[in-house]
């Protein structure tokens, strides 16, 4: 019954997360909020990181009711990410796993979605979608390897949402995403975006880049408020989503469909999702904020999923890496 | 107790000798006359190198002492592992142990991302100090998080 201690801080979450065979035991997890109309830099987040890490590490042990002697690995994020960030939280785990004389293992952060979304939800062998503020993939698991079926080839949808709140200025605690959510509830009218699916990929800066030319004009014309902005920017977006998820599940003939990473929160993209599933006779999966969201648990998950199939990452080689592509990592604990 | 502590040149509370100046190395620096390491226990070391022809335009050497020869490796693993991808760009960085010392030296055109390179060490340093601060020592395994923070 091995038990993993895993952190996680590839971006502007810190999250440390205990998991042992299948039981999530503790995941505290802190934000680095800026204030509105701005955005994280890797420096200041990074030091963010450097400050709370170790008070995250106790909170998340004594959570757990474990001490050092009951971990049996240590998991990190390896990438992709933020260099700063990532590299700190790297130092952390290194130093435990050698202070605590365990193993250590490097997580590609997308698994480590894609693992904790399998383990809470129980869906077999699901497209997903994984949507967050760095990522956008529709991926589906092939002969050892989770492969990349369509994706953004520019920004993150997250990313979209998350630069087009600065315009606005809306506040980003607790996140941007969740605050445009909200105001997209109040919008009435549907302002006409650029629509970009390419294929199976997606395209979202063209969309932001129109959006925040025609936002300060249209909002002072009275053509629109900002909450029909939000609404407008959420449907076009997300109907994207759809398209290239749904696409995805045709060629792949599945029954499932598995929303994974903090864009996954919001409910506007389950309920789309959810009707186009619904018209396929298909199931959707999704989590709620405490594992959608980056988190140290969902790490951990994958961590002990690799621990159990023998992978060990060595000290010499536990480098982080900003870009690290989810079909990159052999999934060895899979048929 | 702390198992680093900061110092000067010349060893453990002593004065400061000739070259031990805390900034990136130039054109006009002056070369320390210790290496890391020779001040004693808990004495931070900084020297800079001389330049000549061929050289890189800033070189930085820096050393820490730690409480033992084990903390000087683990410090060594824990910061070193993100380092070595630097090597194929424009910071140059090699790490030594000697005893419970532990030696940087840096080699870079722009001193600019010397700076900032040096920085980023002693960020992931401080860490690395303070990380075995809170968490050392693990054993006797009777002694864990809650026996730590009753003393």
């Amino acid at each position: 019954m091995p038990a993993v201690l895993g952190f996680e801080g590839s971006a502007n979450k810190i999250g440390v997360g205990v998991v042992c065979d299948g039981k999530v035991l503790a995941n505290p997890r802190r934000t680095y909020v800026t204030p509105p109309g701005t955005g994280f830099l890797p420096g200041d987040t990074a030091r963010h990181h450097r400050a709370v890490i170790l008070d995250l590490l106790q909170e998340a042990l004594t959570e757990a009711g474990l001490t050092s002697q009951d971990i049996d690995c240590i998991a990190y994020t390896k990438g992709p990410g933020m260099g700063a960030p990532l590299a700190s939280v790297a130092v952390v785990a290194r130093t435990v796993a050698q202070l605590w004389n365990k193993p250590l293992l490097g997580v590609n952060h997308c698994i480590g979605h894609i693992e904790m979304g399998r383990l809470i939800t129980g869906a077999t062998s699901p497209t997903v979608l994984y949507v967050s503020g760095g990522n956008t993939q529709v991926i589906a698991y092939s002969e050892h390897r989770y492969r990349i079926f369509g994706e953004t080839i520019d920004i993150a949808v997250g990313n979209c949402l998350d630069r087009f709140a600065r315009v606005l200025r809306i506040s980003n605690d607790p996140s941007p995403g969740y605050n445009i959510e909200q105001m997209a509830k109040r919008g009435k009218k549907l302002i006409e975006l650029p629509y970009t699916v390419k294929g199976m990929d997606v395209s979202f800066s063209g969309i932001l880049s129109f959006i925040e030319d025609v936002a300060q004009r249209l909002l002072s014309t009275g053509e629109c408020t900002p909450e029909d902005l939000c609404f407008s920017l959420q449907e076009t977006v997300f109907a994207m989503l759809v398209e290239i998820t749904e696409r995805a599940m045709a060629h792949c003939g599945s029954q499932e469909a598995l929303i994974v990473g903090g864009v996954g929160c919001n409910m506007r993209l389950q309920e789309m999702m959810e009707t186009m599933c619904q018209e396929r006779g298909a199931r959707l999966f999704a989590t709620d904020e405490r594992f959608c969201i980056d988190n140290g648990a969902m790490i951990a998950q994958a961590g002990w999923e690799m621990f159990q199939a023998g992978h060990r990452t060595p000290l010499s080689d536990s480098g982080i890496t900003q870009r690290y592509r989810t079909d990159e990592v052999e999934v060895t604990w899979r048929d | 107790w702390s198992p680093w502590r900061p110092g000067r040149q010349g060893g453990p509370g002593g004065p400061s000798g000739p070259g031990s100046q805390v900034s990136p190395g130039g054109p006009d620096s002056q070369s320390g006359s210790s290496s890391p390491g020779q001040g004693g226990p808990g004495t931070l070391e900084v020297q800079g190198g001389p330049a000549g022809p061929g050289c890189p335009r800033g070189r930085e050497t820096m050393g820490a002492a730690a409480a033992s020869a084990l903390h000087a490796e683990m410090a060594l693993r824990s910061v070193a592992s993100d380092a070595q991808r630097h090597q194929q760009l424009a910071v140059q960085k090699e790490f030594r142990v000697n005893g419970s010392a532990l030696a940087v030296r840096w080699a870079s055109e722009d001193t600019g991302l010397l700076r900032i390179s040096i920085n980023s060490f002693l960020d992931h340093l401080s860490l690395v100090m303070r990380s075995i601060h809170r968490i050392w020592p693990p054993f006797p395994l009777s002694l864990g998080w809650e026996k730590k923070a009753e003393t």
